[in-house]
């Protein structure tokens, strides 16, 4: 299995994620149609599309929530296609996933959301965290979204962007390689969308994780190409101004439609691309 | 293309899909009930949220259920001379028949919808597939801790619920019928035979089956937002209902067999 250290500069070429060939229908609607791709680490993978083109199901086939019809996915250079639910618990750890939904247990406290496989893998798995550990982690990922403070809420306490970060802390607490999120800036106001994009970006340039950043907002996946996060100032930069020496993820795009791949490529090439189809999606 | 015959088949094929779907929740169930991990503290706190959330109306009913039965009785057994009767008939149809269906159906109201919408609502807000997500098997966290609650408790519930009945029927037939109370109520006693306890206890163990297993597989199922939650909370009580009725006649009909062959 490719696993170089994180930080190095030559990381971007191990490959994290690969779908060779996945094709997916629910009853007669085919979702996804023989769909191939690879995310390498480091990398993030936008993937564009309107609603109702498979995006979600995509992020769910990766994780192995839902099996593919036929095709392969390889996570980590484990292959989950075949792999029984027991089995893909501990290679889910990998992954981290933010939904769309924020998806954040009702019944438990921020601290109890954050801490949520930590508990479970103490309680029922192998594991054994102490509380002390647990509280110092959960207080990690939280500073690390900027809502410390709010540890012993619940979420029905917090706005809908709080929630949102809350979801991002839990999706960091075991320091994934691979980050999935399903439109994390859906149905944000513009200036909580920016917090999130900011945490994203920090997440990508700090550590280094694999992405894949579903979106049907072009504007959030164009401040995801062309910025990087400036540790000093705590906030973003732009690319290719005096951003020199920073390392910065690379970005690629992928678009899809009628459940297959209509363009996948640079931002550049998207911007670029004579396409009709494109063209309106740009616009 | 779309035509009666094919309408009416994919109707048809949905129903099965649904009654396999609803098979494999049931033996999934089984299969990891005693697998670790295990939820106790969950189990407890269901118990609570169904045993005692259900007492106060299961007591109300069976009360006036009780009563309501000396009262349709009375009447009859004052006329042909032998008024004691009527503590034979009422303990015989609150054990076997009335008190199993009656209270499974009124906890089914409460509990099949509660747990379909609690479920549901998780469904929708993709918290089951974070549970999924993060490592945790909802069959066991959300599906056995429901059905092992359900199962212990509506058979203590049934149980509170027989001799509540008879109490109410006591009162009724003290206060209005003018029976002598110790007279019903050692009637009531020994009418109940060792066969009848068994069919009244078998029933409800079945009735809370039935009432938390389609609770939580129409819950699992619920799809379509909040009025998916509407919907899946509807037709969890109707199925539940329907089917305690069509499974109580095939216990009733089993287990009078087995009376007979064992001379119970
Ligand atoms: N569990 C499911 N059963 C049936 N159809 C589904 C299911 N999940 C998604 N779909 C369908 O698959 C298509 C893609 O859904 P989704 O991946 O949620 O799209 P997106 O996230 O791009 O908006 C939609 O047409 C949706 O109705
Ligand atoms: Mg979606």
């Amino acid at each position: 299995m490719a696993d170089p250290t994180p930080g190095n500069p030559t990381a971007g070429q191990a490959e994290v994620l690969r779908f060779d060939d996945v094709h997916l229908a629910f009853g007669q609607t085919v979702v996804l149609r023989d769909l191939s791709f690879a995310l390498h680490r480091g990398e993030t993978l936008v993937l564009l599309g309107v609603t109702g083109t498979g995006k979600t199901t995509l992020l769910k086939l990766a994780l192995g929530l839902l099996k593919p019809d036929r095709g392969r996915i390889t996570v980590l250079g484990t292959d989950i296609t075949e792999l029984e639910e027991e089995e893909l618990f501990p290679l889910r750890a990998q992954l981290g996933i933010v939904f769309q939904e924020m998806a954040l247990f009702d019944s438990l406290s921020v601290h109890e959301n954050v801490a949520y496989r930590l508990i479970e893998e103490t309680v029922h798995g192998g594991k054994d965290y102490s509380d002390e550990e647990i509280e110092r982690r959960v207080r990690e990922c939280l500073r690390f979204v900027g809502l410390e403070e709010a540890i012993w809420k619940l979420p029905a306490e917090l706005s809908g962007g709080m929630q949102r970060r809350v979801g991002l802390a839990r999706a960091l607490i075991t320091e994934p390689p691979i980050l999935l999120y399903d439109s994390p800036t859906a149905g944000l106001d513009p200036v909580t969308a920016q917090t999130i994009l900011t945490l994203i970006i920090k997440l990508r340039d700090t550590r280094q994780a694999g992405a894949l950043y579903v979106t049907h907002r072009l504007q959030d996946a164009f401040i995801l190409a062309n910025n990087c996060y400036d540790s000093q100032n705590e906030a973003l930069k732009p690319v290719g101004g005096d951003g020199r020496g920073q390392p910065c993820g690379p970005t690629r795009f992928l678009l899809l439609r009628d459940a297959s791949i209509y363009f996948v490529g640079s931002p550049a090439d998207l911007v670029s691309a004579r396409d009709p189809y494109v063209q309106r999606f740009l616009a | 293309m779309a035509g009666p015959v094919s309408v009416l088949n994919n109707l048809l094929k949905e129903k099965v899909l649904a009654v396999q779907d609803f098979t494999l929740l049931a033996w999934q169930s089984f299969r990891k009930i005693f697998a670790r991990p295990r939820y106790l503290a969950l189990t407890f706190e269901q118990m609570d949220v169904i045993g005692v959330g259900s007492l106060p109306v299961v007591v109300l009913a069976s009360v006036f259920i009780g009563a309501v039965l000396v009262l349709q009785t009375a009447d009859q057994f004052v006329r042909f001379g032998s008024p004691g009767l009527t503590g034979d008939v009422v303990a015989l149809a609150l054990v076997r028949e009335i008190g199993p269906v009656i209270f499974a159906l009124l906890v089914a109201g409460r509990v099949s919808s509660g747990i379909a919408s609690e479920l549901g609502s998780m469904q929708v807000t993709e918290q089951v597939d974070a549970m999924r997500a993060l490592g945790t098997d909802p069959v066991k966290r959300l599906v056995i801790p429901r059905v092992v609650a359900t199962v212990v408790v509506v058979p203590l519930l049934t149980i509170v619920g027989d001799l509540c009945g008879l109490l109410g029927g006591l009162l009724a037939s003290t206060a209005v019928v003018r029976i002598n109370p110790t007279q019903f109520w050692v009637r009531a006693y020994n009418a109940i035979e060792f066969g009848d306890a068994v069919q009244g206890l078998v029933k409800p163990v079945v009735f809370g089956l039935i009432i938390s297993l389609v609770g939580c597989y129409y819950g699992l199922a619920t799809r379509g937002g909040t009025r998916g939650v509407g919907r899946a909370t509807t037709q969890a009580v109707v199925a539940a209902s329907v089917l305690i009725l069509v499974t109580n006649l095939f216990i009733t009909k089993t287990v009078l067999w087995v009376n007979e062959m064992m001379g119970w």
